[in-house]
């Protein structure tokens, strides 16, 4: 899901929204009912960021007698994934040299973990 | 230069000089000496950045102030003239026209770099500063919405092992991808809201309450306060991560130091579990990663290979441990005089009758501040003595009826006197006299701010007077004394 969602662009989450609130499918003429009130996209921009949503997997469409658009991760999701994302940031930005942390910020492939526990066996032996 | 840069100057680069060296120490004490020890040993290099104590006699006071051993200084080279210690105002020389040679305008950017480099040292501070404090203010901020206490089970643990020494408190955030202890006056242990076992969380409380017993959180904060002041120096960044790596084998040694082996490996096993929760699908940010796992691996041997030392080694470790803070002391930093000095200085111009304003500028740097003063045809170069004549005989000569006249000792707002060797260009020697104008010690005794009569040109004994209109102007009058024979040698005045 992470990698996804880290595409959402401010545009596109402006269209996740009105998904979000309606809380069921929607065709896309509800949909810039909706986005009329707060934003002046045509269609044709609403439409691509639709396009773009579903290329990215986030959000499903449907054809029935039009296309009916369905978020595929949800607000909860998407608003732990950006505080997530923030905190990172802000880690290892300047908060890691200002707390006392039992591991450095970056994080480890699984080959990584292998590599050491194989070292870490090798060593048990030597011992 | 402005003397609180060359304090930062001199703290900087007596620290870089200590921490090169024990860059360069590091492959031979590595595995030898305690991590402790080496811990202390970047905390002396971090002390030694932010403490501008120092004795007078220090290196860094001699590099920066070193006054004392005669320079040479002709008056002709702009070089030398532009780099006296004092700052130039740039707006002055403007008026005064002593830009007027400077053709590639480098002595204009140059003076008017020395005059706001001070703003641009503490923009650098702010800007460092402001970007450390908001990222972690956001970084707390955001935590705290997420903590959640730690179950009870969780909590005993932790009384078990502070043992009612510390109050702390041990939250979960799902946030945090390691465990850590955050906060200085009121320090709590954060741990990522996973499944620990008992083993594990009693690990990582060792770990954090290590931390905590230690004060590496203050630590920290002071590397990160040392590097906003030393933002300039690129050596910083190597030094703070030093620090921090230090500070976790440090860390991991005391707790490990009275493990059994089978507690050690139960430790190491501790640390890369939490590492692996921590791991991102493969392929993503593969070369960052490398660094990060030489750090971990290093740790792992570390703690793996932790002995006893010896008390040869020990011994060894603490006389290090010694020559690194002599070190720290014998570099030094540049304080410039001490108030002791300042006053002796002041003392000894009150002693002249006629001084009524003290300057602490060094008199030879004042006089070749003067723009009309270089284009006299000879050239000075300062000098100490010993000479027969000393400056108060010199400049009571000067400043006598006889020689100077009687407006002086009245008029006069300060007097200096400079003892420089005196060789002049145009004449080789005095006419009528068999004194030799060349490096000959003498004494230039200055007479500020006085009214003199323009005679059109220098005074020289003998020389035709021209007819030029004499007027009254407010100048200074420099009279010239030899300083082994106390005899009186030539009078020039120039105009302010």
């Amino acid at each position: 899901m992470s990698t996804l969602v880290s595409k959402i662009t401010d545009s596109e989450v402006k269209v996740m929204r009105v998904l979000w609130e309606a809380d069921c499918e929607l065709p896309i003429a509800d949909i810039r009912k909706t986005l009329e009130q707060t934003s002046k996209w045509e269609t044709s921009t609403i439409k691509t960021l639709l396009r773009r949503l579903c290329e990215k997997g986030v959000v499903l469409a449907t054809k029935k007698e039009v296309f009916y658009y369905m978020p595929l991760v949800s607000e909860a999701e998407y608003n732990e994934y950006t505080t997530q994302s923030l905190i990172d940031r802000l880690y290892s930005g300047s908060a890691k040299d200002l707390v006392a942390s039992l591991l450095g910020s970056k994080k480890f492939d699984a080959s990584d973990i292998e590599e050491l526990r194989t070292m870490f066996k090798v060593g048990d032996s030597d011992e | 230069m402005n003397e609180a840069i060359k304090l930062i100057l001199s703290l900087s680069l007596s620290a870089s000089i200590l921490a090169v060296l024990l860059f360069a120490i590091k492959p031979l004490i590595r595995n030898k000496i305690s991590k402790s020890i080496q811990y202390y040993i970047w905390i002396v290099v971090l002390i030694r950045l932010v403490l501008p104590f120092s004795f007078e006699a220090s290196i860094m006071n001699n590099v920066f102030y070193g006054d004392q051993t005669p320079v040479a200084i002709s008056i002709q080279s702009e070089e030398n003239a532009s780099n006296s210690s004092i700052l130039p105002n740039v707006q002055e020389n403007v008026t005064n026209g002593v830009y007027n040679g400077d053709v590639d305008h480098s002595r204009y950017f140059r003076d008017l770099f020395n005059q706001y480099v001070i703003y641009l040292w503490l923009l650098g501070i702010i800007i460092a500063l402001t970007a450390n404090l908001t990222g972690y203010a956001r970084f707390s901020k955001h935590l705290k919405q997420a903590n959640k206490p730690a179950t009870d089970e969780e909590n005993r643990i932790l009384e078990a092992l502070l043992n009612g020494r510390n109050d702390i408190r041990l939250v979960r955030n799902r946030f945090v991808t390691t465990p850590m202890l955050i906060g200085i006056l009121k320090p709590y242990i954060i741990i990522p809201d996973i499944n620990f076992d008992g083993e594990q969380l009693k690990n990582i409380l060792l770990h954090e309450i290590s931390h905590l017993r230690r004060f590496d959180v203050a630590v920290k904060w002071l590397t990160m306060i040392a590097a906003s002041i030393h933002w300039f120096n690129p050596l910083m960044y190597f030094i703070k991560k030093e620090i921090n790596h230090a500070c976790e084998l440090a860390c991991d040694e005391a707790v490990i130091k009275d493990l059994n082996l089978t507690e050690k490996q139960a430790y190491c096993d501790t640390l890369i579990s939490i590492a692996s929760e921590n791991k991102y699908p493969i392929g993503v940010l593969q070369a960052t990663m490398s660094e990060e796992k030489e750090t971990l691996k290093e740790r792992l041997v570390a703690i793996m290979q932790h002995n006893k030392k010896s008390k040869i080694i020990i011994l060894m470790s603490l006389v290090l441990l010694i020559a690194v803070i002599s070190g720290a002391v014998v570099l030094g930093a540049s304080i410039g005089k001490t108030n002791a000095d300042i006053t002796t200085d002041v003392q000894e111009q009150a002693v002249l009758s006629t001084t009524k304003s003290v300057s602490l500028k060094s008199d030879f740097d004042s006089l070749m501040q003067n723009p009309n003063f270089q284009k006299q045809d000879f050239e000075i170069i300062e000098m100490k003595g010993p000479v027969k004549v000393d400056k108060e005989a010199a400049i009571k000569t000067a400043t006598a009826k006889e020689t100077i006249g009687t407006y002086v000792s009245e008029q006069a707002k300060n007097i200096t006197a400079v003892l420089v060797k005196y060789t002049n260009k145009i004449y080789s020697r005095l006419p009528g006299s068999d004194v030799v104008l060349q490096d000959l010690p003498v004494w230039i005794v200055t007479i500020h701010d006085v009214n003199i009569l323009t005679s059109g040109g220098p005074k020289i004994p003998n020389a035709q007077t021209n007819n030029t209109p004499r007027v009254t102007v407010l100048g200074d009058v420099n009279v010239i004394i030899d300083a082994n024979t106390g005899k009186w040698i030539e009078t020039f005045s120039y105009s302010k």
